[in-house]
């Protein structure tokens, strides 16, 4: 072997050795990092339900009809998720028209001063048994909390184009804490409200 | 209603209210302070205003929140410009009641600046939601426009009578209200027209002269803003239309044309009567559209289930 050869050999072993270690955090990256993928909640299939305890005796459920925005997890959907969510309050609805107006008036959701209640992520927990406690940022009457969620995967199917994803969380808030405090001092209606939040978002390639 | 919520967001501010202007207009050591005679009017609105207030919502904060708090900044300032309206325009004649109106609408019209300057936000909030600067302006124009009005309706309508019209103007106020959506509007309407109507009981028998000009002044304030806020604030049904905010207030504007010498020659009984029907007129007309909305209003679901059983027809 001549030297040319011998130095031209060197180089292309460096050469391979450059391209490979510039390959391999690629492929040694975290999988969800790797692989999480962003949904886009879909206003259809998506919903979140309230329960209030009304005059001391039953409980009470109303809904909102709109709820938009994003979360990500991975493909297989064993990360837990991350949520960007928007309810519009003037999508109340329980089923009684005289009341959806009391519930968009000022006494309430004020819905002329403040159109979203909004949730954003900020971190989750494993929980045993399955699921995650996600804590985030909710926004109600233009006051932001940090509260937590108990969320589960209710399923994940579709193909390598498409996706669809789904998930459940359960809130528990006192609703005087954002400012809500009608019918709290009075017993009329209670203080603790219990949100549950179907959530169904799609993934395309 | 809730018993606890009549007691301490109705009741008990009515007879507060009530309860100051009875002591202005029946003890002779009040009743011997000329500024405070015209003032009490006034000042038992904005007591009881913000009495209830306080029962619902708590005390105001300064810059509000949210802007259903300038209701409750309303009450204290309607016992200044009560005491104010008494004291300048009435008794040391310092400011002229035309120029007094518009300081009042200027002011008024204003309160948003004041809040941002209190605050730390990058720009104005509007007074209520969806207010522009041209809707401040008007705002403020409407209460210089209603100072001036009002202020000579009370120096001519002496007696019993524009507290009996305000009672009925600020109970129409109330179920309007309610009909929108907007429960502690209701019940503030609710107050204020209470204490109107002892307002008309305690003058009939103390025989003060009438709201006074401070009274007048702190009335002007809950005609044009009350209405106002709930305009901007709820989400009214479709049938409860703008206007419906203008009629209610506006309704006292048909005084205007019954100072002449036509009535002047009517027995004051009848012309008292002829007057109140006046101005009854258009406030019926909008509980005749109102009071339905309050009853009615809830859905089965039946149109929806029809519209679903027809795609399948």
């Amino acid at each position: 072997m001549t030297p040319s050869t011998r130095l031209g050999l060197l180089a292309a072993v460096m050469a391979c050795s450059v391209l490979f270690v510039a390959a391999a955090p690629k492929a040694s990256a975290p999988i969800q990092d790797a692989e999480a993928l962003e949904f886009t909640l879909d206003p259809v299939h998506c919903m979140a339900n309230f329960r209030i305890h009304h005059a001391g005796a039953g409980m009470f459920w109303g809904r909102f009809n709109e709820v938009t925005g994003t979360m990500t997890t991975s493909e297989d959907g064993s990360v837990a998720p991350t949520m960007n969510v928007a309810v519009a309050v003037e999508s109340v609805d329980t089923g009684t028209e005289k009341l959806d107006r009391t519930l968009m008036g000022p006494n309430f959701f004020d819905a002329k001063e403040f159109e979203a209640i909004t949730f954003t992520s900020t971190g989750s927990k494993p929980l045993e048994g399955g699921g995650w406690t996600i804590t985030g940022d909710l926004t109600l009457l233009g006051v932001t909390r940090e509260v937590s969620a108990k969320v589960e995967l209710t399923g994940i199917k579709g193909n390598p184009v498409i996706k669809k994803a789904g998930f459940e969380a359960i809130f528990s808030i006192k609703r005087s804490d954002f400012g809500m405090d009608w019918g709290v001092k009075n017993g009329a209606l209670g203080d603790e409200v219990r949100l549950i939040v179907g959530l169904e978002g799609d993934w395309t390639a | 209603m809730e018993l606890s919520l009549f007691l301490y967001s109705f009741l008990i501010p009515t007879l507060f209210g009530a309860g100051l202007l009875a002591l202005g207009w029946f003890l002779p050591p009040l009743r011997r302070r000329k500024t405070l005679q015209v003032a009490m009017f006034g000042i038992a609105l904005g007591a009881g205003l913000l009495g209830s207030f306080y029962a619902e919502s708590g005390l105001p904060v300064f810059p509000p929140p949210r802007s259903d708090a300038w209701i409750g900044w309303l009450g204290p300032l309607m016992v200044v410009v009560a005491l104010a309206a008494s004291l300048l325009v009435n008794n040391a004649r310092v400011l002229r009641l035309e120029l007094f109106g518009i300081l009042l609408g200027a002011f008024v019209a204003c309160l948003p600046l004041f809040a941002w300057m209190a605050s730390s936000a990058s720009a104005p909030k509007s007074l209520f939601p969806g207010m522009s600067g041209a809707d401040h302006a008007m705002l403020g124009f409407m209460i210089a426009f209603a100072a001036i009005v009002m202020a000579r309706l009370q120096e001519a309508r002496q007696g019993t009578l524009l507290p009996c019209l305000l009672a009925l103007v600020f109970t129409t106020g109330s179920l309007t209200a309610l009909a929108a959506g907007w429960i502690t509007m209701g019940i503030l309407f609710g107050v204020v027209a209470a204490i109107s109507g002892s307002g008309a009981l305690i003058g009939r028998f103390s025989g003060a002269s009438g709201i006074g000009i401070g009274g007048a002044m702190a009335a002007v304030l809950l005609l044009v803003i009350l209405p106002v806020a709930t305009w901007c604030k709820t989400s009214p049904p479709d049938d409860l239309h703008w206007w419906f905010w203008l009629m209610i207030p506006g309704s006292l504007l048909l005084l205007v044309p019954c100072e002449n010498r036509w009535f002047e020659r009517l027995p004051a009984l009848v012309a008292f009567w002829v007057r109140v029907v006046f101005v009854a007129l258009p406030l019926v007309y909008v509980l005749v559209k109102v009071v339905p909305m309050l009853a009615g209003g809830s859905s089965d679901g039946t149109d929806e289930f029809e519209d679903m059983m027809k795609l399948y027809e």
